[in-house]
C-alpha cells in the first residue's frame, strides 16, 4: 500500500460516510413528519399504482406484470414489501419492509421500482 | 497504440505467443466471470460480488496495455454472459457497462498514476466497477431511487478491490519472476 492508495481508500471510505448520513437525515426528517405516504409502484418506468400507506389496518396484496414475470407486493398498515417476484437473485424479496418516505425496493430484472414518496419535505425544512 | 508503452523492449513477442496468452486471459476471465455468478449474493442490494474477473483484465492491462485490456475485458463479458444464458439482460447491461468503466479508470491509473500500487489500482477498479453499474441500473429502470444503493456499494467496493488486489501482487510477483511475459512487463512493482 502506497500512500497514494491509502488516500484514495481514505477518499472513497468518505464519500460513502457522506452519503449514508445525507441519506440517513432525510429519513430522520421524513421520519418526524406524518408516518406513511405514498407508496408508488413504476414498471419500466411508467407510474403504475400509488397506494396511500397512512390508513392504520391495512393488509393487500397487488399483483403485477414485471418483465420476467408476475410480482406480488403486499401491504400491511404503513409499509410495504414484495412478497414474490419472479427474478433470479430475489434481491427485492429480501429487501424486506419499507415505509419511511425515500426509502425503496428495487427489482432490476423484472424492471420494478417500489418508492415511498417524499412530499414536499425538503420545502417544510427551508421555510 | 497503448498507453503503457510505445515500443515493446527487447525481443518482440511473436504474435502467436501474444495470442496464445490473450486467449488464456479471455478464457480465465470467462471462467471466473460464470463461476462469481454461481455465487449467491449474500446482501440485500444487487451488483456485490468479489471481482474476480477483474484480475484478468488487471493483468492484461498490465502486460498489453488499454487495447487489449479492454478486448479482454469486453470478450470475457459477453462470453459470460452467453455461458450463463443472460446475454442482453438487464443483469449483462450491468456488468458491460461496469467493466468498461473499471478499465478505463484503471487503464488511466497504470498509464498516467504510478503513485498507485496495483492494490490501489485494483480498488479504483471495484469502485468504478459499481459506479457503472449502479449508472446502467439507473438508466434500465429510468429511476435515481437506486442511487440508495451507491454508498453500500462503495464500502463493499474496498474490501473485494483488497482481496483482488491482493491476489495480483501475488500473480504479479510470480508472472515477473517467471520471465514468461518478461518483454511486456512495462512497470516494476
Amino acid at each position: 500500500m502506497t500512500k497514494a492508495d491509502k488516500y484514495l481508500v481514505a477518499g472513497i471510505l468518505f464519500v460513502a460516510l457522506i452519503s449514508v448520513v445525507l441519506f440517513h437525515h432525510n429519513f430522520l426528517l421524513s421520519q418526524s413528519r406524518v408516518e406513511g405516504g405514498q407508496a408508488c409502484i413504476e414498471v419500466h418506468g411508467k407510474l403504475i399504482k400509488k397506494i396511500d400507506l397512512s390508513e392504520k389496518g391495512r393488509k393487500e396484496t397487488i399483483k403485477l406484470q414485471g418483465v420476467m414475470g408476475p410480482a406480488t407486493i403486499e401491504i400491511a398498515g404503513n409499509r410495504i414489501r414484495m412478497l414474490d417476484a419472479h427474478c433470479p437473485d430475489q434481491i427485492c424479496v429480501r429487501r424486506g419492509w419499507i415505509g419511511k418516505p425515500g426509502e425503496s425496493i428495487v427489482c432490476i430484472p423484472n424492471e420494478i421500482n417500489i418508492y415511498i414518496e417524499r412530499g414536499d419535505m425538503l420545502d417544510a425544512v427551508t421555510r | 497504440m497503448t498507453l503503457l508503452h510505445a515500443e515493446p523492449r527487447g525481443t518482440r513477442m511473436s504474435s502467436t505467443r501474444k495470442l496464445v496468452f490473450f486467449s488464456l486471459l479471455v478464457a480465465l476471465g470467462t471462467t471466473l466471470h460464470v463461476a462469481e455468478g454461481m455465487i449467491p449474493n449474500p446482501f440485500p442490494f444487487p451488483g456485490v460480488k468479489l471481482g474476480l474477473a477483474n484480475i484478468v483484465t488487471l493483468i492484461a492491462l498490465y502486460f498489453f496495455g488499454f487495447r487489449d485490456g479492454m478486448a479482454v475485458a469486453l470478450s470475457r463479458v459477453v462470453l459470460g454472459s452467453l455461458v450463463g444464458g443472460v446475454f442482453l439482460s438487464p443483469g449483462f447491461l450491468m456488468s458491460l457497462s461496469g467493466a468498461v468503466v473499471s478499465t478505463v479508470v484503471m487503464a488511466c491509473l497504470l498509464g498516467y498514476a504510478p503513485c498507485f500500487s496495483i492494490k490501489g489500482v485494483s480498488v479504483a477498479g471495484a469502485v468504478s466497477h459499481n459506479v457503472g453499474q449502479i449508472l446502467a441500473a439507473a438508466f434500465l429502470i429510468q429511476s435515481q431511487t437506486i442511487f440508495y444503493y451507491f454508498p453500500f456499494l462503495l464500502l463493499a467496493a474496498i474490501p473485494t478491490g483488497m482481496v483482488t488486489g491482493h491476489i495480483l501482487d501475488a500473480l504479479l510477483t510470480r508472472l515477473n519472476k517467471s520471465g514468461i511475459l518478461q518483454e511486456y512487463a512495462s512497470r516494476p512493482l
